[in-house]
């Protein structure tokens, strides 16, 4: 009953549109009442769910972010990838994916990525005779591998949701070889669509133009050798080294680049806060949530449903990936990871699975949900830079969502992808 | 009604405005005082201690008044399609429906909160010395600005006023 209570009232609440954060707080409030158990539990939950040191690298990360996109690190980035792999038939298309994938390692947010490097890369797409809905799936797919190039906000939730036994660290070099795999596999879609639809191509810019864009760029990459070099080597924890990347960032465009207003400045902050203070809540809320399910057993019920359906790692992992697909169609990323979490983890190293690889596996997977509708951040964030509507975008996304399956296949069925980096580096 | 809402609209253009100010300064100090805290362990050879504490504590304040915030911008992330598919009249019950349920949360989180602040004012944190009852306090805050919020919200949907437009913060900021 009490289940019914939290699940029942958990999806009417979203259903009707009430935000995910408060569903959750929501949800848990109702079955503490019906357990006859005091609210204040509930509310001591939210505060020390929200009040954990490591979490505090997500706004850091956040803010980090949000000052590369006001201060036009995002551009040279385009730039440098262009140079690169711009002379190749649809070359924007990859030059799309790999700028993606080397702002990932900046950001650690697809969202951030779509609007950083949509906004500058899907008008000049279209500008280019590029089709206005290749330009938006293109740059909505790609951003997802900016979940899995570390830094990563999302592993940060991810390691806080496994409870512990997963460090940071570990999670962010497993995350390296799953997004270069993905970008490769867009890649390969991206070239396939541009080369059936005759989309045109730039001209090699000779080594010296890639050397060129890469001396523009390489003070914003730097942020990428101080976030993930610091906190692999042990200097920062994880948090300074967020820290350390915001603080770099905001150096770099005020005094390298000279490209961030006060005005903007000051922007970058508010925007920062208000994205942190969402993300932040919803993890507050989500571990009132998490409290209530592990006070009614449902890891261990999950468990016990599972095993009975069958105990084949292979189904069981297939199932668990529909579910988390289905999921992620409705509901957004940091909630899913809280929420799935506690509940599947148990199940998959009960067969036997890696922790760090089921993160990646989950990862890979709701990312795929930021690009779907009827909720996907990514998928609404590129549609308005593109001026599309969704459904048109959609329509042509397939080969897109085929290479990002693919790639999630390699990550469900091959653990050396998601392992053998952390395991081979962190001896 | 009108009265009333446009009276509760002025006071929490007000609160907002602040809210999203002190946060935004919160995340500044923050950012500093870590980057400090590595300063200090690699220059000065002397970790502060108090800046663990410091941003943990800031934390939980930008957290529930910028958050608190979002409930009066609309943006936290929930799931539009259900409501769109709604006849008007119809989704018209439900937003208010659900703006009373979260000011409603938002009350749970005032009392509550409040009975956590009473309960731990007399527990001094540790390192900053400060009542851990000052920490919790952010949470009855949050609350107030939610069900004020929320309450707007509300009376929007009794009386059919739209929000004239969006409040945009990011214009007048004291930058």
């Amino acid at each position: 009953m009490e289940l019914w209570i939290l699940f029942g009232s958990f999806l009417l609440l979203i259903a009707f549109n009430v935000p995910i954060a408060f569903a959750l707080g929501i949800s848990a409030c109702a079955t503490l009442v019906y357990d006859s158990l005091p609210l204040m539990v509930a509310v001591q939950r939210i505060a020390s769910g929200i009040s954990v040191f490591s979490l505090l690298a997500i706004p850091f990360f956040i803010y980090a972010g949000e000052l590369m996109l006001f201060g036009g690190i995002a551009e040279r980035l385009v730039r440098f990838a262009n140079a690169v792999v711009g002379h190749v038939r649809g070359g924007l298309g990859l030059v799309n994916v790999l700028a993606s994938m080397l702002f990932g390692g900046i950001s650690g947010s697809a969202v951030a990525d779509t609007s950083a490097l949509g906004s500058i890369l899907i008008p000049l797409m279209k500008k280019k005779g590029y089709g206005a809905d290749y330009a938006v799936n293109v740059t909505i797919t790609a951003s997802t591998t900016g979940i899995l190039i570390p830094p990563s906000h999302n592993m940060i939730i991810y390691s806080l949701a496994a409870g512990g036994g997963v460090s940071i660290a570990t999670l962010f070099m497993a995350g390296i070889v799953p997004g270069v795999l993905t970008g490769l596999c867009l890649m390969v879609a991206a070239w396939a669509v541009a080369v059936k639809r005759g989309y045109p191509k730039d001209e090699w810019p000779g080594w010296g133009g890639v050397w060129t864009s890469f001396l523009g760029a390489a003070p914003g990459l730097f942020a990428t050798v101080i976030i993930i070099g610091g906190t692999l080597s042990g200097v920062f924890t994880v948090t300074e080294s967020a820290a350390a990347g915001a603080i770099y960032a905001l150096l770099v465009t005020l005094f390298v680049y000279r490209s961030l207003s006060l005005a903007d400045f000051w922007k970058a902050t508010i925007n920062a806060t208000k994205t942190t203070a969402m993300v932040m809540l919803l993890i507050g809320t989500a571990s009132a949530f998490g409290y209530v399910l592990a006070l009614h057993q449902v890891p261990a019920k999950t468990i016990e449903l599972m095993h009975g359906i069958s105990t084949n790692p292979y189904v069981v992992l297939f199932i668990i990936n529909i579910i988390l697909l289905v999921l992620g169609c409705i509901m957004d990323m940091a909630g899913l990871i809280l929420i799935c979490t506690p509940i599947f983890l148990p199940v998959v190293k009960s067969i036997g699975m890696d922790p760090v690889q089921f993160g990646m596996l989950m990862m890979l997977n709701l990312g795929t949900g930021l690009c779907t509708p009827p909720v996907g951040t990514c998928l609404f964030v590129g549609c308005s830079i593109g001026k599309i509507r969704i459904e048109e975008a959609v329509k042509t996304i397939w080969p897109f969502y085929l290479a990002m399956f693919v790639a999630l296949m390699f990550v469900t069925y091959v653990p050396a992808v998601s392992l053998w980096v952390p395991y081979t580096l962190l001896k | 009604m009108k009265k009333t809402l446009a009276l509760l609209e002025r006071i929490n253009d007000r609160v907002s405005t602040w809210a999203l100010t002190l946060s935004g300064l919160g995340l500044l100090v923050m950012t500093a005082v870590t980057g400090w805290q590595v300063f200090g362990r690699y220059v000065l050879n002397d970790s502060p201690q108090w800046v663990e504490r410091t941003t943990l504590l800031l934390v939980l304040y930008f957290t529930f008044l910028a958050g608190a915030v979002g409930v009066r911008e609309e943006s936290h992330l929930g799931i539009a399609f259900v409501n769109d598919a709604l006849p008007a009249g119809v989704r018209r019950v439900v937003h208010g429906a659900v703006d009373l349920i979260v000011a409603a949360f938002g009350a749970v989180l005032v009392w509550n909160g409040a009975l956590l602040v009473i309960e731990t004012w007399d527990v001094a944190t540790p390192i900053i010395k400060i009542p851990e009852g000052a920490t919790y306090l952010a949470i009855p805050l949050g609350g107030l600005l939610i069900a004020s919020y929320s309450l707007e919200l509300l009376l929007r949907v009794l009386t059919g006023i739209e929000r004239p437009r969006a409040v945009d913060l990011d214009e007048p900021g004291p930058a």
